[in-house]
């Protein structure tokens, strides 16, 4: 008779070898979706990530927010742009490189503006520091 | 199937087994046990604890009796004293919230009782410095007081047969629904125009 022990059980369920497909996939919807939300408020960049906007001084923010980040010249706008979609070209297409990717972008654009980023945002940049440390190079 | 407790911690962990081990860790430590704190199940007893869950699960567990909004209105120069509503589209573009700007998120900040007055200065004075950048032929802003609006639940006004929801116009709404919360005037934007905003 076989003897399956608890830890073989747990090493199936928790641990150990799983196709990287489903993560794959995960990785490549949840990057897309990240895309379109920061693509929506970069609609006005000016206002999200500028002086432009209305921001909210230190201390002024909701209890349990990040302290603000500083806003950004208008200079850096673009190059935030190419930064971003230059990490989901990244994710979609270099894969071995992903750790370079989004989530300094995510924690970024929670701490720049508060008034943008709901609970949406964290969920990003948590998934994104997953994926920052999720094995599965070989894709 | 037998189940061999003995064998719990046969043998050593697989380098690579290790590794998962260490990011189920990281999971516990930086995921799992947030929510729990978060949600308020570690400082509790099991009863209060079930009872939370329940509420968490079913997210909205009381009856919503009244619906309550912000609105900003101004004076300006030479207006006799009337006051006019803002459009806060007009000066925010960034639609995070349906058909709401993030402006109107800051306005849930302004009825706070402890950071209220400093956020409705700080936009205020925003607002004042921004009208007279983008309607430069418009009479300036001097006073910018702010309302908040709470209607029941189940009233005609709020009923819109169809298209998405707008908020009743205030001047159509009952008096007693509306409570000022504060006003700001040109003496705290004059001259010396300083703000707290981050710049």
């Amino acid at each position: 008779m076989k003897r399956v022990s608890v830890m073989m059980i747990a090493r199936c369920h928790l641990v150990g070898e799983q196709s990287v497909a489903r993560f794959r996939l995960f990785e490549l919807v949840f990057t897309a979706a990240f895309l379109l939300y920061m693509g929506r408020n970069l609609l006005h960049p000016m206002e999200w990530l500028t002086s432009e906007g209305f921001h909210l001084a230190e201390g002024l923010q909701r209890p349990n927010s990040l302290p603000p980040f500083p806003l950004m010249p208008v200079w850096v706008v673009p190059i935030f742009v190419v930064a971003l979609f230059g990490s989901g070209w990244i994710v979609g297409f270099r894969p071995q490189w992903r750790r370079l990717g989004f989530a300094a972008l995510a924690l970024y654009a929670e701490g720049v503006d508060s008034a943008s980023a709901f609970a949406l945002n964290k969920i990003y940049g948590a998934g994104f520091i997953f994926l920052l440390f999720a094995p599965g190079d070989e894709v | 199937m037998v189940i061999d407790a003995s064998a719990l911690m046969g043998g050593w962990f697989s380098r690579r087994e290790l590794g998962d081990a260490v990011y189920g860790i990281l999971f516990l430590l930086f995921w799992f046990s947030p929510v729990l704190t978060n949600s308020g199940v570690l400082h509790s007893s099991h009863q209060r604890s079930f009872v939370l869950h329940a509420q968490i699960t079913h997210l909205f567990t009381r009856r919503v009796d009244a619906w309550a909004w912000f609105e900003v209105q101004a004076r300006f120069s030479g207006g006799e004293g009337r006051w006019i509503a803002l459009r806060l589209s007009d000066y925010s573009g960034v639609q995070n919230y349906g058909y709401l700007t993030r402006l109107d998120r800051i306005l849930d900040e302004a009825g706070s009782p402890e950071r209220g007055p400093a956020v409705r200065r700080d936009l205020a004075r925003w607002l004042a410095s921004t009208h007279g950048k983008r309607f430069p032929e418009s009479p300036a802003l001097r006073e910018v007081r702010f309302l908040r609006v709470a209607a029941p639940v189940g009233s005609e006004l709020l009923s819109k047969p169809r298209g998405h929801w707008v908020r009743p116009v205030l001047e159509s709404v009952p008096m007693e629904w509306v409570r000022e919360i504060g006003v700001v005037t040109d003496r705290e934007w004059g001259p010396t125009f300083s703000t707290s905003a981050r710049q």
